[in-house]
């Protein structure tokens, strides 16, 4: 049986209001030296108001040019097709640049992982919140800073009118991770989304960001886009989770079925490589080999040179993502995978 | 029980801050009464927050800097200095670009300690080469390409078969899988391993992450603003943890399971400046159980069976509750099923 790349569309999994965004064969090729690079191909993605999608996979697999697509940031060498791209009903791919700057700055926002690389070194923290409010909304200045001064208090920093004198070397990575959630929150964005928020973090401190994303995003009914690589902040934030692997969207599913049951075999390595699946010491389960080339993608599953189930239409025939259990989806012949393994002879 | 290869005592590193004339001086203490050992093929690990010290104590331990006080005893003896230290202990490092040289092949890359060291003749290094490569799990291939043309975790390897190329004792590994993503984690995990079974070498393992550490280790050490504040094996150190830090950091780990956060414990605040370090206990500023006496008094490091712990109040605390849930049962059996298919071909 041969399926079409996204032959099946994805129920949601309840019935939710309209998607504040949908995505549907989001491809983005970047123009170099060597040639043509795919960094996504045809890529899916849906996210309801208030939901928290994960974006997981290993370096490489795209998530970032997936956000940054998003933001209208990619830079002139990326070509972008996408059969829809819509944020709040609103098509994307024509929007002009003046028009998207607009929207990044109040509809969407994004947080990085360096916070130190997005905010300005010679300038107070304060008066870059103050700036990213009055670049949108056109209130006096002392009210604008009062208001800076409460997104920072909410943020948790403490003394916050002090704080909001310091340059951004004053704080702390942790610090400055705020500040940047504080300046992203400001307008009270429908969506925004976080690319590695706390990688750069010690983890109590992740533990705290990770709490405080969570609680801001409930209190003003924001939608989270949320990447990362790791499956432990994926359990604990997510609604949904995609996962991607060299480009491709190989599985997608809500957070609980997701650890309970994962159908793709990439999730299955992905997870089974994490020390706490494997015991203590007895070795450890790896994902064989390396991501590809992103130049020399391997023809069919882009995942079959390290899949330790691959098999003939493996290695020609590219999967088509197929629902498996409602809002659980699959981009592998096998699917459902435990199911066909067990049949086999 | 063995004599150990390596012992620490008391410890202490400090760092001169501010240069030029009218800078003011001020001390920087990194390390502050540090014991520790490590027995011959023993992994040791080293954990906490960044900036507790960790790098400096493993660089101090390789040679790469001295101590500012204290003592070090390298199979009984003050270690050796320069070549023949370097010989015995290796470290490698976090970045595995950086501490390539990149106009170096792979192969040659490889052979350069053993040939500094006088370890191999030109007839030799060939096969020393071929040996160490499949050592580390790479295809002798890769021998005449450069590192840029490597992926991360190859790069990794090619670090770890320099480190070997002296058949050190001791390999310093200064997070040297941080960096790179859980699945080729995993394979280096093994390699390091693996390496070890065969040659007997210590290991002493520093991360800033707790997961792998739990695996790998047989000894745990938490570190905590220049201060070893517990340390004893791996499995009861996980299990019964005496220290409130240590119990905060095992508790901000996330697990890959929907709803295990839920009774996280958390700290506030973040790490006080080394500049500025509270009196009495270092920790009480973030410390949920702090009392009067933490302010007062710094508390000593005693021994509890084969753990030490440095916590005034470490026979008071609440009885500590592990939170790790069961994985699932369809996943465990989506696991098994991988790791079956991943031997069968590994053994083809
Ligand atoms: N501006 C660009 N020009 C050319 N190629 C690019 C560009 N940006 C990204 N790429 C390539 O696109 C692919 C996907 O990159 P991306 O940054 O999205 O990965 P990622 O999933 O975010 O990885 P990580 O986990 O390392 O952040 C990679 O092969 C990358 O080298
Ligand atoms: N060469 C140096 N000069 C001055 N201070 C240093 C130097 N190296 C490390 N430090 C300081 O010593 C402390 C411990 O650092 P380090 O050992 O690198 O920590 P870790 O590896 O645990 O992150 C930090 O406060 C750091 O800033
Ligand atoms: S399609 Fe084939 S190679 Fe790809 S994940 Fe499924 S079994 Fe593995
Ligand atoms: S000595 Fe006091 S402040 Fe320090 S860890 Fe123990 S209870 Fe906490
Ligand atoms: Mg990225
Ligand atoms: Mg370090």
């Amino acid at each position: 049986m041969k399926h079409s790349p996204r032959e099946t569309m994805i129920a949601p999994q309840t019935a939710r209001p309209e998607p504040l965004l949908v995505v549907r064969g989001l491809s983005v090729t970047f123009a170099t030296d060597q040639g043509p690079l795919k960094a996504l191909d045809a890529v899916d993605l849906t996210l309801a108001p208030g939901e928290t999608l994960a974006v997981v996979g290993e370096s490489g697999s795209g998530k970032s040019v997936l956000s940054l697509a998003l933001m209208g940031l990619l830079p002139p060498t990326a070509k972008i097709e996408a059969d829809a791209l819509t944020f709040d009903g609103r098509d994307l791919t024509g929007l002009r640049e003046p028009d998207f700057r607009t929207l990044r700055g109040t509809a969407m926002s994004m947080i990085f992982q360096e916070p130190a690389t997005a905010l300005n070194p010679v300038r107070r923290i304060g008066d870059q919140i103050v700036e990213a409010i009055r670049l949108h909304e056109d209130i006096p200045a002392p009210k604008a800073r009062a208001r800076a001064i409460e997104a920072l208090a909410a943020t948790g920093i403490p003394a916050p009118a002090e704080r909001a004198g310091a340059f951004p070397h004053q704080l702390s990575g942790g610090m400055r991770q705020r500040a940047l959630i504080a300046m992203a929150l400001v307008h009270r964005p429908r969506l925004l989304i976080a690319d590695e928020p706390t990688t750069a973090l010690d983890v109590t401190v992740q533990a705290q960001i990770l709490d405080l994303i969570r609680d801001l995003a409930r209190e003003t009914g924001t939608a989270t886009l949320f990447i990362t690589h790791d499956m432990g902040v994926v359990a604990e934030m997510a609604d949904r989770v995609s996962v991607f692997y060299a480009g491709r969207l190989v599985e997608t599913a809500p957070a609980p079925a997701l650890f309970s049951s994962p159908e793709h075999p990439y999730t299955v390595g992905l997870l089974g490589s994490m020390p706490q699946m494997n015991a203590r010491g007895a070795p450890m389960l790896p994902i064989r080999g390396t991501v590809p080339d992103p130049r020399l993608m391997p023809p069919g599953c882009h995942f079959h040179p390290r899949c330790p189930f691959a098999a003939g239409a493996c290695r020609t025939d590219r999967p088509a993502l197929r629902e498996i259990r409602p809002g659980q989806a699959s981009a592998c012949h096998l699917a459902p995978l435990i199911e066909t393994l067990e049949a086999r002879p | 029980m063995t004599a150990p290869l390596l012992e620490l005592r008391t410890v202490r590193k400090d760092f001169a801050l501010g240069q030029g004339l009218f800078a003011k001086r001020r001390i920087l203490t990194a390390l502050d009464g540090i014991d520790l050992s490590i027995a011959p093929g023993e992994t040791l690990a080293l954990v906490g927050e960044s900036g507790c010290g960790k790098s400096t104590l493993g660089r101090i331990v390789a040679g790469l800097m001295p101590a500012t006080a204290g003592e070090i005893l390298f199979d009984g003896h003050p270690p050796a200095r320069g070549k023949a230290r370097a010989r015995q202990i290796q470290i490698v490092m976090q970045d595995p670009f950086g501490a390539l040289n990149p106009k170096m092949s792979v192969g040659e890359l490889i052979a350069e300690p053993a040939l500094l060291h006088g370890l191999v003749t030109r007839g030799t290094t060939p096969a020393r080469v071929a040996e160490l490569l499949s050592l580390v799990g790479l295809p002798e291939g890769v021998a005449p390409r450069y590192p840029h043309a490597l992926s991360g975790g190859q790069r990794q390897r090619v670090a770890i078969a320099r480190a070997l190329a002296t058949d050190p004792k001791l390999i310093v590994a200064d997070e040297a899988v941080s960096a790179l993503d859980v699945s080729v984690q995993a394979q280096i995990a093994n390699l390091l391993k693996d390496i070890q079974a065969r040659t007997g070498v210590s290991l002493l393992f520093i991360s800033h992450g707790l997961s792998l550490v739990h695996h790998i280790s047989d000894r745990v050490a938490v570190m905590y603003l220049g201060r070893i504040v517990e340390d004893g094996p791996t499995a009861d150190l996980f299990a019964r943890p005496r220290h409130p830090y240590t119990r905060a950091l095992i508790s901000a780990t996330p697990e890959p399971v929907p709803g295990s956060s839920a009774d996280r414990m958390h700290l506030t605040g973040e790490v006080p400046s080394p500049l500025a370090l509270p009196s009495g206990c270092r920790f009480r500023t973030r410390c949920p159980h702090a009392t009067d006496i933490c302010a007062e008094v710094d508390p000593p490091r005693t021994a509890e069976g084969a753990a030490h712990v440095a916590c005034h109040l470490a026979h008071r605390l609440p009885a500590y509750q592990s939170q790790t849930p069961e994985p699932a049962p369809r996943l465990q059996q989506a696991i098994a099923l991988y790791r079956a298919a991943a031997a069968r071909l590994d053994a083809a």
